[in-house]
């Protein structure tokens, strides 16, 4: 195996506030390689962002508490951007390590055109004119498909389409040839229809770059058709990793399997009325003890010895590049999985 | 933006035509009679009907209106024969309280009013937005602090109070300021110092007034767009802090900012009644102050009050059309 090129072990972000320590994500180790894609899945709030972010050192660091590594494999020697100084990490962004986001409306400067902010990006890392610059960021509008490139880049974001201005996004953050993507929920606020030509664009675009690409949503759906592998956020911590077709196949955590089964299947047709998980995820303000998923858990009761509330489960190899951070033994977990909802095993 | 800039401009004609029948309508209804006031004591009635019919105000307030804008554009004849007066154009009217044409008294008004607010305009925007951005840059530390506390004392301190304490305990105090030449004109052409020595002081109690409202609103503007997703696209660019505050943040939060210094500026033109009294400069403020409460020069009132407003309206036009060359999303629909 490849040595990967983003090695996270160990990440903690928390955020001093006035109500308390808010523990945004504990215990975060994932690696990601050349070429492949792991998705960060989780409910809103459960650190998807903040965890990626600092891998970006995107953080305010006088207002927030990073603890951890997070090694980038670079060819000139790894760099663990967690320790570096801002001025290194700076350096990484955009020509290392690229990062797009949800709202592709906000996320364009409104008084500058398009070409002017590719070009921005690009200058940054590349000797050249301006002129350079805009003849650069047409070529990477045309190659994310945005027809008539040559002219579009002299327009302003408002004059794109939701869908399109995601694309001038990845345009922006590929513009220098990335080895790492981060993409946080690149599609949430696109148009159903819009979404699945952006998923097709990113999967295109890490053929072309050979980058390692993590892919944060929401929506186990939009994984599938992505991913090689699987992180499961729950409340600040990964709750289960594994390879894409273990967790759609074989979960090994109840949050998990709560999450699949609320999945709509094409498969199931006539009214198979959908699983939510009741409840609410925690506070990340002083955490309680033993595992942040029990008040949600339909099966704590059959641990023994009421651990679930007493003691914080550990994430554990529970089959082969399968983790899960849970109490229950294997074959319990098998036998809870609500396989009829998933359709046929494999 | 041709188009664009055609349109407001015909729309701020049409509101200057608006604003000045609205004034000609509410002098009308004044229950002063002009031409009552252009006698003493010995007034009879002949001679104040003779008056008013030199006044021009012996025909209904649209006529009136009429013949004034007439006489904005081609200049006016006031009174016939050998009293006959011309004002040439632009005529503001004519002032038989000080035998003169209006627009020759504004004349004289008008450069010290532009004086002092472009004196104070510059210094307050310099010193507002410093002070806004250096606060929101190191928020909660101890520049912001002073910054907050500087806003506080500006805001709460009228140009009254602070206009007479620069005047007593520093311009007089120290010497600064020769009392008895205060409100003579000096030439910025050939005494350049006597000019500045002349405006400094009431340029001074105007910006500080104005400079605290800026620095407010630019430290929150500054604040706020720091937290706006294109900022955080611009640091995951790799640009520096630098760079990004100069070309991302500032760009998007101070411009709004025009607007506001536009009106005000525009506001200031009208004369600064307060600060001209205080530091007795004859300005326009100055002007209309003394022509409501002592002359009751309605022609001067007239014309100062119609300035005013067209201050406002054409500042308003040059704010658009600037703010359209600023934001693309105005200029290009
Ligand atoms: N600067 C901050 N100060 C305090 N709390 C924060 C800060 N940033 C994030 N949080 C908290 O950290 C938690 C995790 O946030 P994060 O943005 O990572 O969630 P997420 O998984 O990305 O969710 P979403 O799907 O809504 O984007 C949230 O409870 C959030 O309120
Ligand atoms: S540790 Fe207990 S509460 Fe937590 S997921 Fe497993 S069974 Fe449920
Ligand atoms: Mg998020």
């Amino acid at each position: 195996m490849t040595t990967p090129f983003l090695e996270v072990k160990n990440l903690n972000v928390s955020f001093p506030t006035e109500d308390g320590e808010v523990m945004a994500s504990q215990d975060i180790s994932f690696n990601v390689a050349l070429g492949e894609t792991l998705a960060i899945v989780g409910e809103s709030g459960s650190g998807k962002s903040v965890s990626n972010l600092a891998v970006m050192g995107l953080h305010n660091r006088a207002r927030t508490n990073i603890s951890g590594e997070a090694w980038l494999n670079l060819a000139s020697g790894p760099v663990d951007v967690i320790s570096a100084p801002e001025e290194t990490v700076r350096r990484l962004r955009g020509k290392s390590m690229a990062m797009i986001f949800q709202d592709p409306m906000s996320a364009l400067h409104p008084y500058y055109s398009i070409g002017d902010q590719l070009s921005e990006a690009w200058r940054l890392y590349n000797e050249g004119s301006k002129s350079d610059g805009i003849k650069r960021a047409a070529q990477m509008l045309d190659l994310v498909g945005i027809p008539d490139a040559a002219r579009r880049v002299q327009e302003y974001p408002h004059q794109f389409s939701g869908g399109m201005r995601q694309r001038v996004m990845i345009a922006m953050a590929l513009i220098n040839n990335p080895s790492l993507l981060i993409a946080d929920e690149p599609t949430t606020a696109l148009d159903v229809t819009v979404q699945s030509q952006i998923l097709q664009l990113l999967r295109d675009m890490q053929k072309e770059f050979n980058m390692a690409v993590i892919l944060i949503t929401h929506d186990l759906g939009v994984v599938a058709e992505v991913a090689d592998r699987v992180n499961v956020m729950y409340a600040g911590k990964i709750v289960e990793k594994a390879g894409i077709d273990s967790i759609y196949y074989n979960s090994l955590h109840p949050y998990t399997m709560g999450l699949l089964s609320s999945i709509p299947r094409v498969d199931q047709l006539g009214g198979h009325r959908l699983k939510t998980i009741p409840g609410q995820p925690p506070s990340l303000i002083g955490l309680p003890a033993g595992c942040s998923f029990r008040s949600r858990c339909e099966f704590a009761s059959n641990v023994t010895g009421n651990l679930c509330a007493t003691s914080a489960p550990l994430l554990e190899i529970k089959a082969p590049e399968h983790a899960s951070r849970c109490h229950l033994s294997v074959e319990q977990l098998n036998e809870f999985n609500p396989s009829d909802v998933r359709g046929t095993h494999k | 933006m041709l188009k664009y800039v055609t349109k407001r401009l015909a729309y701020t004609l049409i509101v200057l035509v608006l604003v000045s029948l609205t004034v000609f309508i509410i002098f009308n209804f004044l229950p002063i009679d002009p031409a009552r006031l252009t006698c003493g004591k010995s007034c009879f009635p002949a001679l104040i009907e003779a008056n008013r019919h030199r006044l021009g105000l012996d025909v209904p307030w649209w006529e009136q209106w009429i013949r004034f804008m007439h006489g904005l554009v081609a200049g006016r004849n006031y009174a016939e024969g050998s009293a006959a007066l011309h004002c040439g154009a632009p005529s503001f009217g004519y002032s038989f309280n000080q035998h003169s044409c209006v627009t020759t008294i504004i004349g004289q008004a008008f450069p010290v009013t532009f004086g002092l607010a472009i004196g104070s305009f510059f210094l307050w925007i310099v010193l507002g937005v410093t002070l806004g951005v250096v606060a929101a840059r190191f928020k909660g530390r101890l520049a912001d602090r002073l910054a907050t506390a500087f806003v506080l004392i500006g805001t709460s301190l009228p140009t009254f109070i602070s206009g007479i304490l620069i005047l007593l305990f520093v311009a007089l105090k120290f010497n600064l300021l020769n009392p008895i030449e205060m409100g003579m004109w000096h030439s910025p052409f050939t005494d350049p110092f006597g000019y500045f020595k002349e405006f400094i002081f009431p340029c001074i109690t105007l910006a500080l007034a104005y400079a605290a409202s800026y620095t407010r609103f630019t430290r929150s503007n500054v604040i706020e767009t720091s937290s706006e997703d294109f900022i955080r696209t611009a640091k995951a660019k790799g640009l520096s802090n630098k760079v990004i505050l100069r070309k991302h943040t500032l760009r998007a939060a101070l411009s709004p900012i025009i607007t506001i210094a536009g009106l005000d500026f525009a506001g200031l033109l009208g004369g600064a009644i307060i600060t001209e009294g205080i530091f007795n400069l004859p300005g326009l403020g100055r002007l209309s102050l003394k022509a409501v409460l002592i002359d009751y020069d309605l022609p001067v009132i007239l014309a100062t009050t119609l300035l005013a407003a067209a201050f406002v309206v054409v500042a308003n036009l040059l704010v658009d059309i600037a703010y359209a060359y600023i934001d693309p999303r105005v200029r290009v629909g």
